[in-house]
């Protein structure tokens, strides 16, 4: 387009003219966008931690005594849709881990003349079979196999993690939602003042026969940066909090993916557009 | 051929406030003509209605014997780059040198730089402020920001030039230099209308006259005297000599419709050899 260069260097000017209003509506696309991005990081580590716990989940098949050829089995439930892997525990490894963990109960290994234990094997599912259907599934198949006596997985505590995660889906949701509204009005409010300082310049520019396309390009351009410079500042804020965090070991926290900063940025461009746009064409009715 | 024309206009404002009743008038192409009457006549509603800042609350207005009573906000902006206009207040815009406050109007119909530039220092040495193209508007004096206004107004070579009370607080000097200014542009095929209460000048210049008082345009026996130098009626308009301006060949509504002497819009394409009738 012939005029690109007047449209950049007028953006530019408008830029560096409005400094109070300016530095005003980054600031506050700074503030808003800090809110929206450090939600969005307690949101990503909340559902790493879940990832970590549902790692956890596994099933114990136990197995009948004189059971010839544990191997076989093992392969058996191998082949079972939605198993991971195996790791078989004798009846020894059974024993010796309940005690390990009675160590200091002496009168209860005490009582403890002959090994009851039954070999198992623990069971790790693969991801998709991390819900509580999907474990019940594995389990199901496991527990019809005729080596196996009887299957046990942690069904309540899979239940309370899987409502756990359901209820901070939802919340997540209408926070970030409610969040990424505040932030357009806000934010939009601040651009309307960065435009109303030029409603001059833009009704002269309209009495002199200027479309209104001509006019509200520079302003379109000016928003963009206001919403970039102010979203990755918020990026780089929290950026830099995780790793002061992190390097003074009070928390570990993962930071944002990239996807996710550059998401943040781009919405806070897109609502700085959107906000200059607004702004501009209540004066472009002339 | 008809440059402005009124039919029965009608212009009022919320709260039953006339602009305008029941004006009808022409001005024909490259003619010159004084609006006058008391303040709160209607002069600046008429100028406003011409280049479509107000829609007239009822009848009809043709420019360019083209209707644009109706025409959408859309049109408007071609519409105004047919007129200049000086307004009673310059419009200036105070933040910009006076270099950039002509060039703007250039970039708005998109004509390449480097005509850009040969066109504001010209246009600025015909109102004679060329050497202070880097001067801001508040800077200038009254009668030098005048000059910058008319300079803008006429940049673009438009077809017609309408000036809100151009002589406002100047001395007559400057005022009959500003006048000068006027009648050349005029001399060039653009038709000039001028708002004033300043009837000396009206005196001097033999133009077509319209005479408002309260939004009603007087029939001629009632003109007040003071129009005329003593003994002297209405005359009709002395339509002074005018180089020929070619008719614009589209609708002066469409999209590339360019101000008439301007005929090489589009970017990037080199200006032809500067007209020598400049
Ligand atoms: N935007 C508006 N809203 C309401 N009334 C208006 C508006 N513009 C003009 N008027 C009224 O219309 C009438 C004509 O105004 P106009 O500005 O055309 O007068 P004028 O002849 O230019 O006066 P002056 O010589 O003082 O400039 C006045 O009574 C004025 O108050
Ligand atoms: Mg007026």
């Amino acid at each position: 387009m012939a005029n690109t260069g007047y449209f950049l260097k007028e953006a530019l000017a408008g830029f560096s003219r409005g400094k109070a209003a300016t530095s005003s509506a980054i600031a506050i696309t700074t503030f808003t966008f800090l809110i929206l991005a450090v939600f969005l990081l307690i949101a990503h580590n909340l559902r790493l931690i879940i990832i970590e716990a549902k790692k956890e989940v596994s099933i114990e098949a136990y197995i009948y005594e004189g059971v010839a050829n544990p191997q076989y089995l093992g392969k058996k439930i191998l082949d079972i849709e939605g198993v991971a892997g195996v790791e078989y525990i004798s009846k020894e490894d059974a024993e010796e881990e309940f005690r390990s963990s009675f160590e200091n109960d002496a009168s209860l290994l005490e009582v403890l003349e002959k090994n009851y234990f039954p070999a198992s094997y623990r069971i790790k599912l693969s991801e998709e079979m991390h819900s509580p259907q999907g474990v019940a599934e594995v389990a199901s198949k496991v527990v019809a196999l005729k080596e196996v006596e009887d299957v046990d997985y942690m069904r309540e505590w899979l239940d309370n993690l899987t409502s756990t995660i359901h209820i901070i889906q939802v919340v997540g949701l209408v926070v970030g939602i409610l969040l990424g509204l505040i932030s357009i009005v806000v934010i939009g409010n601040a651009i309307r003042l960065t435009v109303l300082a030029r409603s001059e310049r833009i009704s002269i520019m309209r009495l002199v026969g200027a479309t209104s396309g001509f006019v509200r390009i520079p302003f379109l351009i000016e928003g963009l940066l206001v919403g970039i410079i102010g979203g990755a500042m918020a990026v780089g804020l929290v950026y830099l909090g995780c790793w002061l965090l992190n390097r003074e070991a009070l928390l570990t926290i993962s930071y944002l993916p990239g996807s996710y900063n550059l998401a943040l940025v781009g919405s806070a461009g897109l609502i700085g557009v959107l906000g200059a746009f607004t702004a501009v064409r209540k004066h472009l009715k002339v | 051929m008809e440059m402005i024309r009124f039919e029965n206009v009608y212009k009022e404002y919320a709260h039953n406030i006339t602009g305008l009743a029941d004006v009808s008038l022409v001005i024909n192409k490259g003619g010159f003509a004084f609006l006058c009457g008391p303040s709160g006549a209607g002069k600046t509603t008429i100028m406003r209605l011409v280049f479509s800042a107000e829609k007239p609350t009822s009848g009809r207005i043709f420019i360019s014997e083209e209707e644009i009573t109706d025409i959408s906000l859309r049109q408007v902006p071609y519409l105004r780059r047919h007129i200049g206009m000086v307004f009673q207040d310059f419009r200036l815009l105070t933040d910009r040198t006076i270099f950039d406050n002509l060039n703007l109007i250039l970039l708005v119909l998109g004509i390449p730089s480097a005509e850009r530039k040969r066109r504001c220092l010209s246009v600025l040495s015909q109102v004679g402020l060329a050497h202070r193209r880097n001067a801001y508007p508040l800077q200038l004096s009254g009668g030098e920001q005048q000059r910058i206004a008319i300079a803008r107004a006429i940049i673009a070579d438009p077809l017609i030039l309408l000036a809100d009370e151009p002589t406002g607080n100047l001395d007559p000097d400057t005022s009959w230099d500003i006048l000068q200014t006027l009648r050349q542009i005029n001399a060039r095929g653009t038709t000039v209308v001028v708002a004033t209460h300043n009837y000396g000048l009206v005196r001097r210049l033999h133009a077509k006259l319209f005479y408002l008082r309260k939004g009603r345009l007087l029939p001629k026996e009632e003109y007040p005297q003071i129009l005329y130098h003593e003994g002297e009626t209405m005359e009709e308009e002395v339509v002074l000599p005018t180089l020929e301006s070619t008719p614009p060949e589209k609708s002066i509504l469409a999209k590339d419709s360019v101000p008439k002497a301007i005929n090489y819009q589009g970017g990037f394409e080199p200006p032809p050899p500067p007209p020598d009738a400049r």
